[in-house]
């Protein structure tokens, strides 16, 4: 596929739908999946717990019910489904998004007008008859996201299937980049993740241009926040970034596409008490897993956590416990960072995982930042920084 | 800083707290850690506070414990902090400080005789054990519990009597927060020769902090901190325990307190309120600054969030 400009000054990354005014609800449909990417968070993945009907249904009925309360009080719901590979389980899928809609209409629910149904998928069954015929019933309210990390050497470096003990590695390269053009037909601004380890450095470059050139415009990339960097990364991922930096801008790539890499906003100092949220929706968002038990994020389950127990904030027959959403609620990025964190000259955009920090915290605590990130952000800072630079120079002197 | 050292002599010493008492079998502490506990207390200058067993304790601990200046907490009328099962005659108790641990139910049916108390105890402390989770029914009971005792505190202080009670005149008589300060203030050593924020933690074997050998090494020690406590350090409930562990069991970190612990400050600092308001009313006057009213019972509402 050809590589296409168009004459807007730069792409960004478009914000979800209805940022910051919606609620996201996500069911853990089930925690098996077809692949075992080396990089995945999941250490508890099984084939046995799978939810219910019944769950899912009480899951509804409890949130539904709770409209005018505080903790659900916002204009519109995303409905996200995860797994494992949500896509596994298409049937329940289909009767759990019936259920709600049938349910918001019957309770004239405001989020009947305001409501969609979201996925992250390996993209493997996405051209199945059943998950077509969903997406044609849903197409209106669906976001889909198809996880593809770059070119083929790239993607089957991490992304391989199951085997047993003595079958050779497989990736899912192949499998997935067939339904990229069906996909890309039914959601053209679809964009997708990419998530870097240490041992991806090399290929971000080039896997960047290749999903370009695949027709995705929106690449979304974050290095893993877990401790896994080792000694020289930081360089290797500043030079892999000024590579494409200089790529996207001699070729004028940066009007028609964009990767997350690159933002105005990050490398900032940020004000203690102005710039002090904290940076995830932890708390705000509510998952729901197979036993009915909600949490503040998947990431809080215990199929997400090495170290920890569960962060359990309710279940399905007695709603939510409110003590334990009280932590998340009070969470802001001063509460949890070290001083150097919090006096650092480019903070801005240095993200982090609330699930990640409590599961690598020193004591039992969701108010410890981890920092593994540090030297990346910081290389991509500087990466950024000259991007940009580059960028402002190229527009003001044509 | 840690300033003060409690040394948990045996696993059945009482409680003087929030958490139950242990009912387990006993479990001195050994001899050999007493004793480096001691010696670690007098090298940090560490005030020492021993807190008994129901049993009495051989007498080569006795020996120990009294080579150095300690405060005995014991359910026992000679301690200098005295836990009552049960309220005793007022008048053996003159100058006492005293500690009952009620649950709301329990307060509520003792109200004439702890207030006898106040006429002779040096103070009195009512710790609530029944805090969280609290149904509307005992906050009202708690509400009301505290208005019948705040009316005999008022009288008592017309009369010329300043009775302390920490629930009703703690907030009157502070400035600042003065709560528990479990792992910032003071630290327990337990019978298993670790450290603990405090007895209650012993128990769960959760949150060690440190042994003899080490010292005190809290991971995350800023967390029992009130400036590290984002709903507390805007509050102004100086009298709350503030109590790290219940919040730790109730929402799952030590310094996020639970909305029934704030609750229940709140109706105290607002009985205290009402203390001072009556006195006014009657034409005294009490040499101590005003105290607003709020118009919260839970202080997070003072928070940005839902
Ligand atoms: S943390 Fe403090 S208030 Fe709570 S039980 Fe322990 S000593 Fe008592
Ligand atoms: S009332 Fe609540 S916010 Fe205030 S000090 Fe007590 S626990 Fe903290």
């Amino acid at each position: 596929m050809e590589l296409q400009a168009n004459k807007a000054p730069f792409r960004e990354i478009p914000g979800g739908w209805q940022a910051g005014s919606s609620k996201s609800i996500t069911f853990i449909v089930t925690k098996d999946c077809q692949l075992a990417c080396k990089y995945c968070y999941l250490v508890g993945k099984n084939t046995s717990e799978r939810m219910s009907f019944d769950v899912a249904r009480s899951a509804t009925d409890y949130i539904l019910s709770m409209e005018k309360d505080p903790l659900f009080a916002f204009e519109s719901v995303i409905w996200d489904f995860i797994g494992g590979e949500p896509f596994l389980e298409i049937d329940l899928i289909d009767k759990i998004c019936d259920y709600i809609k049938c349910e918001l209409f019957r309770l004239n629910h405001h989020w009947f007008n305001s409501y969609r149904f979201s996925f992250s998928t390996n993209g493997i069954n996405y051209a199945s008859e059943k998950v077509q015929k969903f997406i044609k019933k849903n197409l209106d309210h669906l976001s889909i996201g198809i996880t593809i990390d770059g070119t083929k050497e790239k993607h089957d470096l991490n992304r391989i299937y199951k085997r047993q003990d003595n079958e050779q590695e497989h990736g899912s390269y192949d499998d997935v980049v067939k339904n990229i053009p069906l996909w890309l037909s039914q959601f053209p601004d679809g964009g997708t993740k990419v998530t870097i380890s240490s041992n991806d450095i090399p290929f971000i470059k080039e896997s960047v241009l290749h999903l370009y050139g695949l027709g995705i415009h929106d690449v979304s990339i974050n290095c893993v926040f877990e401790n896994v960097w080792k000694d020289g990364d930081d360089q290797l991922l500043e030079k892999q970034l000024i590579e494409l930096a200089d790529t996207i801008i001699d070729n004028e790539l940066y009007k028609d596409f964009a990767c997350s890499f690159f933002s105005e906003t990050i490398g900032k100092p940020l004000d203690p008490e102005n710039d002090n949220n904290n940076w995830c929706g932890a708390g705000k968002m509510l998952a729901i897993d197979a036993a009915g038990n909600f949490y503040p994020c998947t990431r809080f389950a215990q199929y997400s956590l090495r170290n920890k127990c569960a962060r359990i904030i309710g279940n399905i027959t007695e709603g939510i416990n409110r003590n334990k959403v009280r932590p998340f609620l009070c969470l802001t990025r001063t509460d949890q960072s070290r001083l150097e964190c919090i006096e650092c000259d480019v903070a801005s955009g240095c993200a982090w995982c609330q699930g990640e920090n409590y599961d690598s915290a020193d004591s039992d605590t969701i108010f410890q930042r981890s920092t593994a990130i540090c030297k990346m952000h910081k290389a991509r800072v500087r990466a950024n920084n000259y991007y940009w630079n580059r960028l402002y120079f190229k527009e003001n002197n044509k | 800083m840690i300033q003060y050292l409690i040394i948990m002599l045996d696993d059945t010493s009482r409680s003087f707290c929030h958490y139950p008492d242990y009912k387990g079998p006993r479990n001195l502490i050994p001899l050999s850690t007493l004793r480096a506990g001691i010696v670690y207390a007098m090298k940090e200058n560490l005030s020492l506070q021993f807190l008994y067993p129901d049993y009495q304790l051989p007498k080569e601990y006795i020996k120990a414990i009294n080579k150095i200046d300690h405060i005995d907490i014991a359910a026992n009328h000679d301690a200098d902090v005295v836990i009552c099962d049960s309220i005793p005659p007022a008048d053996a108790m003159v100058d006492k400080t005293l500690v009952f641990r009620f649950t709301v139910d329990a307060l509520a049916s003792s109200i004439d005789s702890l207030c006898e108390l106040l006429r002779t105890a040096l103070k009195v402390n009512v710790i609530i054990t029944d805090m969280a989770p609290v149904s509307e029914s005992s906050f009202l009971l708690y509400k009301n519990s505290l208005r019948k005792i705040a009316d005999a505190v008022t009288e008592l202080i017309i009369s010329g009597k300043i009775p302390q009670l920490n629930i009703l005149t703690d907030r009157i008589n502070l400035t600042a927060m003065n709560n528990c300060n479990a792992g910032w203030h003071c630290v327990t050593l337990a019978p298993d020769g670790c450290f603990y924020p405090c007895p209650a933690f012993y128990f769960k074997r959760i949150y060690s902090i440190g042994n003899l050998k080490d010292g005190v090494k809290a991971p995350n020690a800023q967390l029992f901190t009130l400036p590290y406590a984002p709903i507390c350090r805007k509050c102004d409930a100086f009298q709350c325990k503030r109590c790290v562990w219940k919040n730790y069991i109730e929402t799952g970190e030590v310094n996020i307190p639970s909305h029934e612990q704030c609750v229940i400050s709140h109706l105290e600092r607002n009985a205290s309120v009402q203390i001072i308001k009556s006195i006014n009313s009657r034409g005294f006057t009490w040499d101590v600054l005003p105290i607003n009213e709020t118009s919260y019972l839970d202080p997070i509402s003072l928070l940005d969030v839902c």
